[in-house]
C-alpha cells in the first residue's frame, strides 16, 4: 500500500503547485475527454509530449512517478495482451504455439495502454501537486452553480475537508484499538473465517463508538464557534483566478484542436 | 464591579434519571474574573457548561451573559459573548491546518478576509503558535492543540472563556502551557475565565472557586477560603494542595502552624520562625 | 516471570525516508513480583518499550527475554499468544476497547481467547468483578451503560481475566478526578500483592511513582537515563528537572527545608509521612538543646 502515490500530496512550489486548483480540476476532467480524440501515431505524440512538459513543469522527479505506477502497471500489460491476442486485424506478424498475432493488434494494443497510463500519469500528477484541501476548495467552487438545483455544495465540501482532516486520527485510533484486542489474545491476521469475523467485531464496535463521540464533540465545536450552515459565510482560503490560469486553458483548447485536426 | 455572568436559580434534570443534575444554582462572574468550578465526576459541573452555552435549557431559572438573558432566541447571540474549549484536543479541531482552524469561527461570522489575517495572526501570536500556521492537526501534540483551540476562541474576541476541563487529558508540560497561557492572556486583556477542572494548579491559580456537589453549589470563595474546609473536601473527591494538608498535618503533630498554608515557601517560612524562636529560648 | 533486555534498539518505518529511531541501547531486568515505574515525558519511548513487552513490537536489534520466551531481533516470532496472556497490558484508556453486550461478555472474551472454556470463564466473572471493585449487578449491563471510572474498570477487570504474571499498565489513571485516580493505583498495589504479579507502570505522574513503586526507570529522548529505586532517583532533584521532568512535592518540599535550614535529611522524603517524622526530628532537636 506504501508505494501507491495517488492521493498524495508533495510540497513543492512549481508552475504547476501554483496553479489554481480549478484549472487543474478541469485539466483534469478535459483531458480525460481529449485522451479518446487521440486515434494515430501523431496524436498520441503531441498527447504524450504534453503530458511530458507538464511533468517536467510540476518538478515532479521522474523516477518517483514510475515508482508509484508500479501497482497500476500490470493491469497496463494486461491490457496489453489483451489486445494484442484477441484482436484479429492487419497482418500476421507471428505465430507462436498456434496464436497468431497481428500487426494492427500491437498498434491497438499499445495506444489503448498508453491512453490507459497518460491518464493516471494526469491524475496522479494534479494529486501529487495539489493539497487536498485546495482540491476540496476548486471542487465546491467548480460546483457552486448547482446550488441552485438545491444540491449542498458547501455542506459536502465541509464534510470532504473534515473527512480529510480525522483521516490521520482515525487510522492512529485504528492502531490503538487494534494493539489493545491483540493483547487480548485476538488475531487479525491468520484463523477461521468466524474467528476473523469476531476480530473484526472487536475492533469495527470501538471504532465506531468513537467516531460517533468524535462526531458529536465536533458537531458541538462546530456550533458554538457560530457554524450555522453556509449562508453569510465568508472564506478563508480565497481561490484567485490568475493570467497563467486563463493562459493554460487556452493551451488545453488548443491541444484539443491540434489532436481534432491530427485524428484520422 | 461588572456582571459577566448571572446564573439565577437554575435548575436541570436529564430525562431519564430521577434525581437533579442541577438544583436551584446561582452564582455571579464579574468581569475580568477568574473563576474555577470543581466537584467530582458526576456533580453536575459538566452540565453546568452546557447549559452556559445554551446546548440544553433549563428546566427552570435563568443565565445572563453580558447582560443577555440566554434563550432559544438569543443563543447564537451569547455565544458570540463566549469562547470554549473542550476537554478532547482532537475534538474540536475542524481546520485541516492551524490557520484553517482558527479562520473556521471567523468565517461563520462572515469576517472579511483582511481582518482575517489580522486577527488569525494576532491569535496564534498570544498562544505562541504563531510558528505551526501551516501545521496539521495530527502533527501537533495535545498541549499545542489546546493552544491552537484557545487561539480559535480569542479569534473571536469573546467576553468571555469557557475551559471545560481544557488540560485534563493533557500531560503535565501540555497542561503548564495551557496555564501559562492563560495567566497571559488575563494580563493582557482583563479576559474573564471560567475554568471547570480538577486539576490543583488551576484551582489556586483562580480568583474564586465555586465547589459543586450533587447538582448543588457546596462552597464558594476564594481558593484559600475554599481549601481551609479540608476533609469536607476530600470528601467530595477533592485533592488538597500538598502544603495545606502537611500544614494540618503537623499541627495534628504538635508542631504549632498558625495558619494553613496554599504554598510551600509560605509554610517553610513560618517553620524558619518557629525553628528559630524555639532554639532562641533553648540557648538561652 | 523475569523480564531482561539486552542491547534493545526499536526503529519505526525502518529502511524508509521515515525512518525514526524510537528507542536504542536498552538493558534492563525486571525481577518477578517486582513493581517498576517508568517515567519520561512524552516522546520519550515509554510507550514503545511497553508495547515490547508482549511481542506488539519487536526489537530492530538486540534481544528481549520474557520467561521461557526469547525475542531477537531480526527473527519473526509466530507463537506470541501464550506470551500475550502472560503479560497482560491495560493502554491509556482502556474504556475504549470495550466492544461486547454485556459486561460479562466483554471481560471473557481475553480468557476464551486464550482458550479457556466459556463455562468457566462465566463461573469466574465474580471473581473478577471484586477484583477491580465493582458490583456484582453490572454483570448483565450493557459497558455502555455504565460511568466513565466504571468501565476502566470493566475494561481492566478483562485484563486481570486472563490471569497475566506481568501488568502492564499506561498511564491508567489519566482524566479520572482525585479519588477515582487514589482508588485505582490502591487497587493495583493491592492485586500486586495479593497475587504476586510483576507491575510495570508507565506515568508521568512522579507521586504516583515515589508512592507506589519498588523501582524507578527514568527515559529520556529514546533511552534510559536513571534507574533505582525511589529514595535513589529523588536524591538528585536538579538531576530530574534538567530532564523536564516533574519532582513530587514532599521532595519538592524537603529541598525548601533544607536549604533553609542549613540541615541535610538522610533520605528523601517520598510521602508527607517522611516529611513530619524528619521535621518532628528536627524540632525535638532543638527543644532538647
Amino acid at each position: 500500500m506504501n508505494s501507491m502515490i495517488i492521493g498524495k500530496y508533495v510540497p513543492g512550489n512549481s508552475l504547476i503547485h501554483r496553479l489554481d486548483p480549478r484549472t487543474k480540476l478541469l485539466l483534469m476532467f478535459i483531458y480525460v475527454f481529449i485522451v479518446f480524440l487521440a486515434n494515430n501515431e501523431w496524436t498520441y505524440g503531441v498527447l504524450t509530449s504534453f503530458t511530458c512538459v507538464l511533468l517536467f513543469l510540476s518538478r515532479i522527479p521522474p523516477s518517483f512517478m514510475i515508482k508509484g505506477l508500479k501497482p497500476v502497471l500490470w493491469v497496463i500489460v494486461f491490457t496489453f495482451l489483451l489486445h494484442v491476442l484477441l484482436t484479429k486485424e492487419g497482418d500476421v506478424v507471428f505465430q507462436w504455439l498456434g496464436i497468431e498475432v497481428y500487426d494492427k493488434a500491437i498498434q491497438q494494443g499499445a495506444f489503448i495502454s498508453l491512453r490507459f497510463l497518460l491518464l493516471i500519469v494526469v491524475t496522479t500528477l494534479v494529486t501529487l501537486t495539489t493539497t487536498p484541501i485546495e482540491v476540496t476548495d476548486g471542487m465546491e467552487s467548480l460546483l457552486s452553480p448547482l446550488k441552485k438545483w438545491g444540491i449542498p455544495v458547501h455542506e459536502l465540501a465541509l464534510m470532504m475537508s473534515i473527512s480529510l482532516r480525522f483521516i490521520p486520527t482515525l487510522m492512529e485510533e485504528t492502531e490503538k484499538i487494534m494493539k489493545a484486542q491483540m493483547a487480548r489474545g485476538v488475531d487479525f491476521s491468520s484463523g477461521p473465517l468466524s474467528e476473523r469475523m469476531k476480530a473484526m467485531t472487536a475492533l469495527l464496535v470501538p471504532l465506531f463508538i468513537s467516531a460517533f463521540k468524535r462526531a458529536e464533540e465536533l458537531a458541538v465545536a462546530m456550533e458554538v464557534r457560530g457554524y450555522r450552515g453556509g449562508n453569510g459565510r465568508t472564506k478563508w482560503r480565497e481561490l484567485t483566478w490568475r493570467r497563467i490560469d486563463t493562459a493554460f486553458m487556452l493551451l488545453l483548447g488548443l491541444l484539443a484542436v491540434l489532436l481534432w485536426l491530427l485524428r484520422s | 464591579m461588572e456582571v459577566a455572568l448571572r446564573v439565577e436559580h437554575i435548575s436541570f434534570q436529564y430525562a431519564n434519571e430521577k434525581t437533579y443534575a442541577l438544583q436551584n444554582v446561582s452564582f455571579q462572574v464579574y468581569k475580568g474574573e477568574w473563576v474555577t468550578i470543581v466537584g467530582h465526576n458526576g456533580s453536575g459541573k459538566s452540565t453546568l457548561a452546557k447549559l452556559l452555552i445554551g446546548l440544553l435549557p433549563p428546566k427552570s431559572g435563568t443565565i445572563h451573559v453580558c447582560g443577555i438573558p440566554l434563550n432559544e432566541e438569543t443563543v447564537w447571540d451569547v455565544r458570540e459573548k463566549l469562547g470554549i474549549v473542550f476537554q478532547n484536543p482532537d475534538n474540536q479541531f475542524v481546520g485541516t491546518t492551524v490557520q484553517d482552524d482558527v479562520a473556521f469561527g471567523l468565517e461563520n461570522r462572515g469576517v472579511q478576509k483582511n481582518e482575517m489575517v489580522k486577527r488569525i495572526n494576532e491569535a496564534l501570536k498570544k498562544v505562541g503558535m504563531e510558528n505551526f500556521v501551516n501545521d496539521e492537526p495530527h502533527r501537533l501534540s495535545g498541549g499545542q492543540k489546546q493552544r491552537v483551540a484557545i487561539a480559535s476562541a480569542i479569534a473571536l474576541e469573546p467576553n468571555i472563556i469557557i475551559l471545560d476541563e481544557a488540560t485534563s487529558m493533557l500531560d503535565p508540560s501540555g497542561k503548564k502551557e495551557v496555564l501559562q497561557v492563560i495567566q497571559s492572556l488575563r494580563r493582557e486583556r482583563d479576559m474573564t475565565v471560567i475554568s471547570i477542572t480538577h486539576d490543583l494548579n488551576e484551582v489556586a491559580k483562580a480568583d474564586r472557586v465555586i465547589v459543586m456537589n450533587k447538582g448543588k453549589i457546596a462552597l464558594e470563595g476564594t481558593p484559600k477560603h475554599i481549601f481551609a474546609h479540608g476533609s469536607k473536601l476530600e470528601e467530595m473527591g477533592l485533592d488538597l494542595p500538598f502544603s495545606l494538608q502537611l500544614s494540618q498535618r503537623l499541627k495534628e503533630n504538635h508542631i504549632p502552624i498558625t495558619i494553613d498554608h496554599l504554598t510551600i515557601e509560605g509554610l517553610v517560612s513560618e517553620l524558619w520562625t518557629l525553628y528559630s524562636a524555639m532554639s532562641n529560648i533553648a540557648t538561652k | 516471570m523475569d523480564i531482561v533486555f539486552r542491547d534493545v534498539e526499536h526503529r519505526y518505518q525502518i529502511n524508509t525516508p521515515f525512518e525514526k529511531r524510537a528507542l536504542y541501547d536498552i538493558h534492563m531486568d525486571i525481577p518477578n513480583g517486582s513493581y517498576v515505574a517508568v517515567v519520561g515525558h512524552t516522546g520519550s519511548g515509554k510507550s514503545t518499550l511497553l508495547q515490547h513487552l508482549n511481542g506488539l513490537l519487536q526489537p530492530t536489534k538486540g534481544t528481549i527475554h520474557l520467561g521461557n520466551y526469547t525475542i531477537t531481533a531480526g527473527k519473526k516470532e509466530k507463537h506470541l499468544k501464550l506470551l500475550r496472556k502472560k503479560v497482560g497490558i491495560v493502554f491509556q484508556f482502556p474504556e475504549h476497547q470495550l466492544f461486547e453486550e454485556t459486561v460479562e461478555k466483554d471481560i471473557c472474551f481475553g480468557p476464551i481467547n486464550f482458550g479457556m472454556n466459556a463455562e468457566e470463564a462465566k463461573a469466574r466473572v465474580g471473581e473478577w468483578l471484586a477484583l477491580v471493585g465493582l458490583p456484582e449487578e453490572v454483570r448483565h449491563k450493557s459497558p455502555f451503560a455504565l460511568s466513565g471510572g466504571q468501565m476502566r474498570r470493566v475494561a481492566i477487570a478483562g485484563v486481570l481475566a486472563m490471569d497475566p504474571e506481568v501488568l502492564v499498565l499506561d498511564e491508567p489513571t489519566a482524566g479520572l478526578d482525585p479519588r477515582g485516580r487514589k482508588e485505582m493505583m490502591d487497587m493495583f498495589a493491592k492485586l500486586q500483592r495479593q497475587k504476586h504479579m510483576t507491575i510495570v507502570l508507565v506515568t508521568h505522574s512522579m507521586e504516583e511513582a515515589a508512592r507506589y513503586a519498588d523501582d524507578i526507570i527514568v527515559m529520556h529522548q529514546g533511552t534510559i537515563v536513571r534507574r533505582g529505586a525511589p529514595e535513589h532517583i529523588f536524591r538528585h532533584v536538579d538531576d530530574l528537572i534538567s530532564l523536564g521532568l516533574d519532582v513530587p512535592e514532599p521532595v519538592l518540599f524537603q529541598r525548601a527545608i533544607e536549604q533553609k535550614f542549613g540541615v541535610q535529611f538522610h533520605a528523601p522524603c517520598l510521602t508527607m509521612e517522611d516529611v513530619i517524622k524528619n521535621l518532628q526530628t528536627l524540632f525535638t532537636r532543638v527543644k532538647s538543646i
